[in-house]
């Protein structure tokens, strides 16, 4: 048998946190073990997903590392492991912004810090479940649990307005969650299986249903990921959780509606995806329009970020429901950037928030003085944000345009009205903080990075380069699992 | 053999409880300290009778002429009922002690009342099913009153016992007017009658009197306007056995009759039961987000699982009768874990009352906190606790069967419902406890805690391995129905 790499991968944080939990004396050296004991798990984590990552056969467009055994005995349900190149990138990248988001909160978090670091590992224990399950069921297991960890971090170690904030994001986010179980019953009602590899090869679902399954999926994915209207619970979130809980929110829980999006929508619904791709569309380029407007209005740099989240997963459900292969190319590697862009975003205002203790974009100014070295690194950051070419965040929202303006033009060209928009909200946020005079006297005292700081930021700047200079690294892994997706959904528009 | 010996063995569970209980009440009557020897003695009984029924055939025999029969069903049903209650029994000992209501009657009570929702459970015969149903609520009404000085528990009791009167009474209209309409009260001949042809006026008018009177047991709604009151009067042990073993026998009732006998008249019931489901899914979830008081929040938290129950009774077939069972069996040890969690709160000095005592505990009682806070979790069905699988399961029958309005609801009002747990949790966990609460002394139970932290195991073991419950359930639903 091969060695269960999956099922090891998910099991290692949870060991972390068990670890954590008997972890036993003194406040201040339980609160460092736990500390050191959080960042060992989460490297032998990202360790073993880049195993994961080099042992994976880019040709080959099936799943990989499969693991299957009984779960559900009686009914026909299954505990299935597998990745293929699109969820395989999502697993090294929760990973790796768990161990930003332990060292972003090495010294910002000084209450419950055992918890803390528990609830941190559980969520990457849940989080590489989702992108690597491939039971329906199972997958719902993860998607939902998620929830947990992510509300204690919000509620315990938010803001002032975090117990509303974490209801919030908690209520929500069940509500589309659980219309997705019920699609997924359904599913299995209907056609007798919950395994997703059986299902995206053997089954083909009729499409009136077809159409009430991508309702219930439609509504939880764009509630997840989010898309317009129903995107208000992200700012609240975002504004409330520690640095480390935004990180993670807008680096992968956002994705996972995206990854939902793709894994449900496009590909095991296909024809009723494409029936609905121009209502879809219409409400991604709303979302970039409206979301980017909103975002300029900010005075909250947190609340700004998290509003060009929105705008920037409209552009992945621009890509990926223009049913082509630059689309869909495109909106991996929006998804991908904006993984690491909207972290590092995030960091760059905990970075802030640590040593002033405001997010008010006014309360900042002349850093590009006082502390050289994180500007430029913010700087890299904001444009790759914006879409600058060279850097991760244009390759994405170009192929994703492109392969959207082909299918439908006019919704696109409305879009692409967001890319101004965004360089003008974040050029606006790096005047403000970076350029002119600092605002106060406590700006002028500002210390620059640290090399923990360094440490953080140091892979995802390398990450925004390498995308954006060499995106074919990533994006090979997952060309013929988009040729795939793509052949089935053209016969069906073809005809 | 002796036909008698033959009745015997099949009656064995019971004929243990009934010698326990009546052994329990000597003992407690003529020895020195009568509570201690009828509580051992209790324990015992339960601990026989689970082992008879868990080494008995799962054959479906039949005793004294029809009127009784031991399946595969009745059997995994009862021994969720002993498990309910030898988990009451480990609950109640220091809570009684409190209480200064250490008296022998409990244990006696307790064993009475398994005996008669056994009788419930292995009825084939509407009299006889009248006498358990009986016999299981007079003891129960008499537990609700169990504190006898406190005022709220006779309140209680009075409530429970008026009102469950009237619903007996009900009952037996409601048979009373099926032997009218079939002559016969037997469940074997009953399905003779009733499922030739369209049912008659009469079989309808029996039917919902029936059905209301067992919905009233269940507290499913609108009969659910006892339950917060007897929940919050009763004490705290006492509550936790009102939440699980009658639920399990009630429920067990309500599926071998519609399932059984009454299966005839699907067109009727199905109406009257699913407008009960959606009603208790609606009251349990909504009623409860205004409670202060754990106990009562717990009560509405119940009938919305009841309505989940009857989800599943109403799903029916194989796949129904399977989730029911699970959800059962899982309701049971959550239920059993929460209050756990409250006796042990209590028993260390927590007031554990109303909703705002349970502030800032994560701090105090961290590991209290946490086992509660993952009850809460699987009351509210998130995953990955047991809770999600038994309500997944319920739903997936739900909408096998075709209601996929009914599940839609479910879903809609187990959101609605997690935000009431949702808050017991913030309450731990987000808020500081007020400055005035001291620190009180400790004086830990070793049995409370080893039963919180049974249910909790068993909350996370039953998720990754579902089959180890659903398995026996699945065997033992395929008994149920001719």
């Amino acid at each position: 048998m091969q060695f269960p790499i999956l099922s090891v991968l998910t099991i290692i944080p949870l060991l972390g946190a068990l670890f954590i939990a008997t972890l036993r004396g003194d406040e201040a050296i339980v609160a460092k073990n736990a500390r050191w004991v959080a960042l060992w798990t989460a490297l032998i984590t990202f360790a073993l997903s880049l195993v994961l990552v080099f042992n994976f056969d880019a040709a080959n467009a099936g799943f990989q590392f499969m693991e299957r055994a009984v779960w559900f005995a009686p009914a026909n349900i299954y505990y299935v492991r597998g990745v293929d190149g699109i969820s395989i990138w999502f697993v090294a990248a929760s990973a790796l912004l768990t161990i930003s988001a332990i060292l972003c909160s090495w010294n910002s978090i000084t209450t419950r810090v055992p918890m803390y670091h528990m609830a941190l590992m559980i969520l990457l224990t849940m989080m590489i479940g989702v992108f690597s399950s491939l039971d329906l069921i199972l997958l719902f297991v993860f998607f939902e649990g998620v929830l947990l960890p992510m509300f204690f971090i919000i509620g315990i170690w938010g803001g002032s307005r975090r117990i509303y904030s974490s209801y919030k994001f908690f209520l929500y986010t069940m509500l589309g969650s659980l219309f997705m179980l019920l699609a997924m019953l359904t599913i299995y009602v209907q056609t007798g299986s919950t395994d997703l590899t059986a299902l995206i090869n053997h089954h083909h679902l009729p499409l009136n249903i077809q159409v009430w399954l991508f309702a219930a999926f439609f509504l939880s994915f764009a509630i997840k990921s989010p898309m317009w209207p129903v995107h208000t619970w992200l700012p609240d979130a975002h504004v409330e959780a520690p640095t480390a809980g935004s990180v993670i929110l807008a680096g992968i829980l956002l994705k996972m509606g995206g990854y939902g999006f793709m894994r449900f929508c496009i590909q095991l619904l296909p024809e009723a995806s494409q029936l609905m791709a121009p209502l879809v569309m219409i409400l991604s380029a709303v979302a970039i329009i409206y979301t980017s407007l909103v975002a300029l209005a900010q005075q909250d740099m947190k609340k700004m970020i998290a509003y060009s989240s929105v705008a920037h997963m409209g552009f992945v459900t621009l890509g990926l429901f223009s049913f082509t292969h630059q689309g869909l190319d495109g909106a991996m590697l929006v998804m991908l950037s904006h993984t690491i862009v909207s972290a590092a975003l995030f960091l760059c205002i905990g970075f802030m928030y640590d040593r002033l203790h405001t997010r008010e974009i006014t309360a900042y100014g002349g850093l590009a003085n006082i502390t050289p070295h994180f500007a430029v690194v913010m700087m890299f950051f904001t444009l790759a944000s914006v879409g600058l070419p060279g850097t991760s965040g244009f390759v994405g929202e170009f192929l994703s345009m492109l392969g959207a303006w082909q299918t439908h033009p006019t919704i696109t060209a409305f879009a692409a009205i967001g890319v101004i928009l965004g360089a003008a909200y974040m050029l606006r946020l790096y005047r403000a903080c970076c350029f002119g005079v600092p605002a106060t006297q406590d700006v002028r005292r500002m210390k620059d990075m640290t090399p923990r700081e360094w440490a953080i930021f140091a892979p995802l700047l390398l990450l925004v380069i390498w995308m954006g200079v060499y995106p074919t690294t990533f994006s090979s892994f997952y060309q013929a699992n988009l040729q795939s997706i793509l052949t089935p959904a053209h016969h069906g528009a073809v005809k | 053999m002796n036909p008698f010996l033959q009745d015997a063995i099949v009656f064995a569970p019971e004929l243990i409880l009934l010698v326990g209980a009546l052994g329990a009440l000597i003992a407690g009557t003529y020895l020195q300290d009568g509570y201690a020897a009828a509580q051992r003695l209790a324990y015992i009984t339960f601990a026989g009778a689970l082992i008879v029924l868990l080494s008995a055939p799962a054959g479906g025999a039949v005793s004294f002429g029809l009127n009784f029969a031991a399946t595969a069903a009745t059997q995994f049903a009862k021994i969720w009922v002993m498990a309910a209650c030898i988990g009451t029994l480990a609950l109640s000992h220091h809570a009684l002690g409190r209480l200064q209501v250490q008296r022998a009657e409990f244990p006696v009570l307790i064993l009475l009342s398994a005996l008669g929702m056994c009788l419930m459970i292995s009825a084939r015969d509407l009299l006889a099913l009248y006498v358990g149903i009986e016999l299981q609520s007079l003891t129960l009404y008499i537990l609700a009153a169990f504190v006898r000085q406190s005022e709220q528990s006779a309140e209680a009791g009075l409530k429970y016992f008026v009102l469950g009167a009237l619903s007996s009474g009900l009952l037996l209209y409601g048979i009373s007017l099926l032997y009218g309409a079939t002559g016969t009260i037997q469940y074997e001949s009953l399905i003779r009658f009733i499922s030739s042809g369209a049912p008659n006026m009469a079989v309808t008018l029996a039917l919902v009197f029936i059905l209301a009177a067992l919905a009233f047991k269940i507290s499913a709604a609108p009969f659910h306007m006892w339950t917060p009151d007897v929940y919050q009067g009763a004490a705290t042990p006492i509550t936790a056995f009102f939440t699980t073993a009658p639920k399990v026998a009630g429920a067990m009732v309500l599926l071998q009759l519609l399932a059984g006998p009454l299966a005839g008249a699907h067109a009727v019931w199905a109406q009257i039961l699913w407008a009960t489901a959606a009603l208790s899914l609606i009251v349990g979830a909504f009623a409860a987000l205004m409670q202060q008081n754990i106990k009562r929040l717990l009560a509405y938290s119940t009938i919305n699982h009841v309505g989940f129950l009857l989800m599943a009774i109403l799903a029916g077939g194989q796949d129904g009768n399977a989730a029911l069972l699970t959800y059962l069996a899982i309701y049971v040890v959550i239920s059993l874990g929460a209050f756990g969690a409250i006796l042990l709160l209590q028993q260390e000095g927590e007031a554990a009352e109303m909703l705002t005592d349970l502030r800032g505990l994560s701090k105090r009682r961290p590991r209290i906190a946490l086992a509660f806070a993952v009850l809460m979790f699987a009351l509210a069905g998130v995953p990955p606790t047991a809770g999600f699988i038994s309500k997944m399961y319920v739903l997936l029958a739900t909408m096998h069967a075709g209601y996929n309005w009914l599940a839609a609801l479910g879903v809609v009002t187990s959101v609605v419902a997690a935000f009431y747990y949702l808050r017991v949790i913030k309450l731990m966990y987000f808020d500081d406890a007020p400055v005035s609460n001291v620190m009180p002394s400790i004086r830990p139970s070793r049995r409370l805690t080893a039963l919180l932290f049974l249910t909790v195991a068993l909350t996370f073991i039953l998720m990754i391995m579902p089959s180890a419950i659903i398995g026996p359930a699945t065997a033992a639903a395929q008994s149920i129905g001719y």
